[in-house]
């Protein structure tokens, strides 16, 4: 196995295209995407260089057609003395002056409450509070999200306390948090730069997650130049076990990766001051998990279809499709398409624990599982001879 | 003689409706060079594949030492694949340096080993050059550097001289005598006839699946073929001479040649044409019975066809 791995890592940095590919152009995607869409996301992040956002007091329009008492807590949890710092709140009668006043710059946010939503929380049904903002003001709008879900969380708890263990209907008004501040202390002052989310740390995380998936192209053309051919009947025929080959094969690939991974990480934050949350082992754990599994991924396609050319075309282009639907390139929200993008498995931890300091590894842990999967079934594959 | 191969009716298809090895069955003896040869499509590739655990084969039995195959007996065979299997990213060094760790040889006897490999395809001066720099030759040459690095007991050579020049393919023949008189025994697949010819001890031909005859190059000559050939040139066209001709069995006319079907080892047979054609010859060639003459009678075929 370290036969296979130390030759396969010396082989591969000897290719001086595999610096270029492997880890600039990576670097070059961050600067490039980070700084022409930086203007998406802070409107005040002029002259190209990105500049941590600024959050001051947030002038908001709300509407309250609920005339319960969730709305009305809402409102005043809103107006009140402990909120007056971030929110200059106007409350409107009319959702469409609401909305002019957003249109004409009058307002930073919209919070809508709808009539349905205090009815709604006492017969357990769904019912939403929304926020609607410019894109130029996700950061705060976002924040706006982040506070109200807290809120209803909090009403959620008063509720399921005092009516028992009841079924759980109150769902978060806002699920997008991909920019949202992740300040600890709720501070918002900007002074502190790790607080403040930027076009380049959204990038900073996307392009770590595009990275690490591009492991799988390459491992998986590793193994398929290395099997289709006479080199893998080679291989074979040696007195190295099924199971050595494989795995020193996926070392190399795991190890191109985690090197690739932490040489983005420390460039982003180094060079573009990208924020990866406070606890850097997390980050690494994740970047190593995500080299497991793409790089198994790779590994199980390069054996299973050593011979059929056409599926490195198709990887090829399903990569950057896979990154562009989770939002990789671009800052979008395609809703439940988002999912079937690979690369949310991590991009999506990743972003609850920068943003928000919340770990959820459960989609990592499964992937590692799925690995261990993808690896059984190619020592399996190549051990059972006479497969073409 | 010890048998380093043996294969009882191996029977192998890749789907069921066309087998490839139809209960073939073959026995290597310890130091022969072995020549096995068939046309395309025969199925030697696909033997050759069974042989080394590549393709695991549905039927028969197959024996390398007297041994199931295991790790133990990969480490006493080896395979030079006719299509070159190299690293082109190392140096020649670094190839035959990799492929002897995955035998595992260590420290001072894998250096040994590299340097005898590389010395005994003459590439020892060239070791530090990348092979993409190397001739069709030279990689030939370090493809088979690779393949021996272990000091194997058999080595398999597929096709070892394909697409190389005249001066590469002699260094190529000789060494691999050479290899055998060190005591390597040597499977020698090729589509070259008078390769076989000229280094095979043993030969086996395959057609259609099956192992049509086997045995030492000159068993099997004598056992198959019952003629030789007189090529005589003669002055004028040879439908010139047709009534002549009918006394003889005449095997192919082209021209002024005529090639007549004689008893092999009688050498009287000769003398006798000769002289009843008399001042009409210009030249004439004895062409004693070989191996191509085996080959076409046991197959039909050419061997390159």
């Amino acid at each position: 196995m370290w036969t296979i791995f130390a030759t396969s890592m010396k082989r591969k940095l000897k290719n001086p295209t595999i610096i270029v590919n492997y880890i600039l152009l990576p670097l070059l995607l961050i600067v490039i995407l980070g700084n022409a869409l930086s203007s998406v996301f802070d409107k005040d992040d002029e002259g190209g260089a990105a500049v941590p956002a600024s959050l001051s007091q947030m002038k908001t329009v709300v509407v309250n057609d609920d005339k319960g008492k969730l709305g009305a807590d809402i409102v005043a949890f809103l107006t009140s003395e402990d909120n007056k710092a971030l929110f200059d709140v106007t409350v409107e009668t009319d959702a469409k002056k609401a909305e002019q006043m957003i249109e004409d710059g009058d307002a930073e946010q919209y919070i809508y409450i709808p009539s349905d939503l205090t009815s709604g929380f006492e017969s357990k049904k769904e019912s939403n509070v929304t926020v609607y903002g410019e894109d130029s003001n996700i950061d705060k709008v976002n924040i706006t999200g982040l506070m109200l879900s807290t809120f209803g969380d909090g009403y959620l708890a008063m509720d399921v306390s005092s009516a028992g263990n009841q079924k759980e209907l109150y769902t978060h008004v806002y699920s997008n948090l991909l920019t949202t501040n992740g300040s600890k202390d709720g501070s918002t002052d900007g002074k502190d730069d790790s607080s403040n989310i930027t076009a380049l740390s959204y990038y900073g995380v996307t392009m770590l997650v595009l990275i690490l998936v591009y492991g799988l192209a390459n491992t998986m053309n590793f193994v398929q130049e290395e099997y289709s051919e006479a080199l893998g009947d080679r291989y074979l025929v040696s007195p190295l076990s099924r199971t050595s080959l494989i795995l020193g094969q996926l070392l190399t690939g795991c190890a191109i990766s985690i090197v690739q991974g932490i040489i983005i990480v420390l460039c982003a934050q180094w060079f573009f001051d990208v924020s990866y949350g406070d606890n850097m082992l997390v980050v690494f754990f994740i970047i190593v998990a995500g080299s497991i599994f793409f790089n198994a991924l790779g590994l199980i396609l390069g054996v299973i279809a050593r011979r059929v050319k056409a599926i490195d075309s198709v990887v090829t282009l399903l990569i950057p499709v896979m990154t562009f639907i989770g939002g990789g390139f671009i800052k979008i929200d395609l809703g439940g398409l988002k999912n079937m993008s690979i690369n949310e498995l991590y991009q999506q931890p990743l972003f609850d624990y920068i943003q928000q300091g919340v770990i959820n590894l459960a989609p990592v842990y499964s992937s590692l599982v799925a690995a261990l999967g993808f690896i059984l079934i190619s020592v399996y594959s190549l051990t059972r001879k006479g497969v073409r | 003689m010890r048998t380093v191969f043996a294969g009882e009716a191996i029977q192998f298809s890749y789907n069921k409706k066309k087998p490839v090895l139809k209960g073939l069955s073959l026995s290597i003896g310890d130091k022969q060079i072995y020549g096995l040869l068939g046309p395309n499509g025969a199925g030697k590739s696909t033997l050759t594949k069974v042989m080394l655990g590549l393709d695991k084969p549905q039927g028969g039995k197959l024996q390398w030492f007297n041994e199931h195959m295991n790790a133990s007996t990969n480490r006493r065979v080896g395979y030079v694949p006719q299509d070159l299997a190299l690293l082109y990213d190392l140096s020649a060094y670094e190839n035959v340096m990799f492929f002897g760790k995955l035998y595992d040889l260590k420290g001072e006897r894998l250096k040994k080993q590299v340097r005898f490999a590389l010395e005994f395809v003459g590439l020892w001066d060239e070791r530090n050059q990348k092979p993409k720099k190397f001739s069709g030759g030279m990689k030939r040459r370090l493809n088979i550097a690779c393949g021996i690095v272990h000091n194997p007991d058999v080595i398999i050579l597929d096709e070892p001289t394909v697409g190389v020049d005249p001066q590469s393919r002699n260094r190529i023949l000789d060494a691999i005598l050479e290899l055998n008189q060190i005591g390597t025994t040597v499977v020698y697949i090729s589509h070259y006839m008078e390769e076989v010819e000229k280094i095979c001890s043993h030969v086996g031909i395959i057609d259609n699946g099956q192992l049509l005859c086997q045995g030492t190059l000159n068993d099997i000559i004598q056992q198959h073929t019952d003629q030789a050939i007189l090529k005589l040139e003669l002055q004028r066209k040879s439908t010139a001479y047709a009534k002549q001709l009918e006394q003889y069995n005449v095997l192919s006319t082209d021209g002024n040649m005529v090639e007549i079907g004689i008893p092999k080892n009688d050498v009287g047979a000769i003398t006798v044409i000769k002289d009843a054609f008399g001042e009409e010859v210009k030249s004439f060639q004895y062409i004693s019975p070989n191996l191509e003459q085996v080959f076409f009678k046991l197959t039909k075929k050419n061997l390159r066809d």
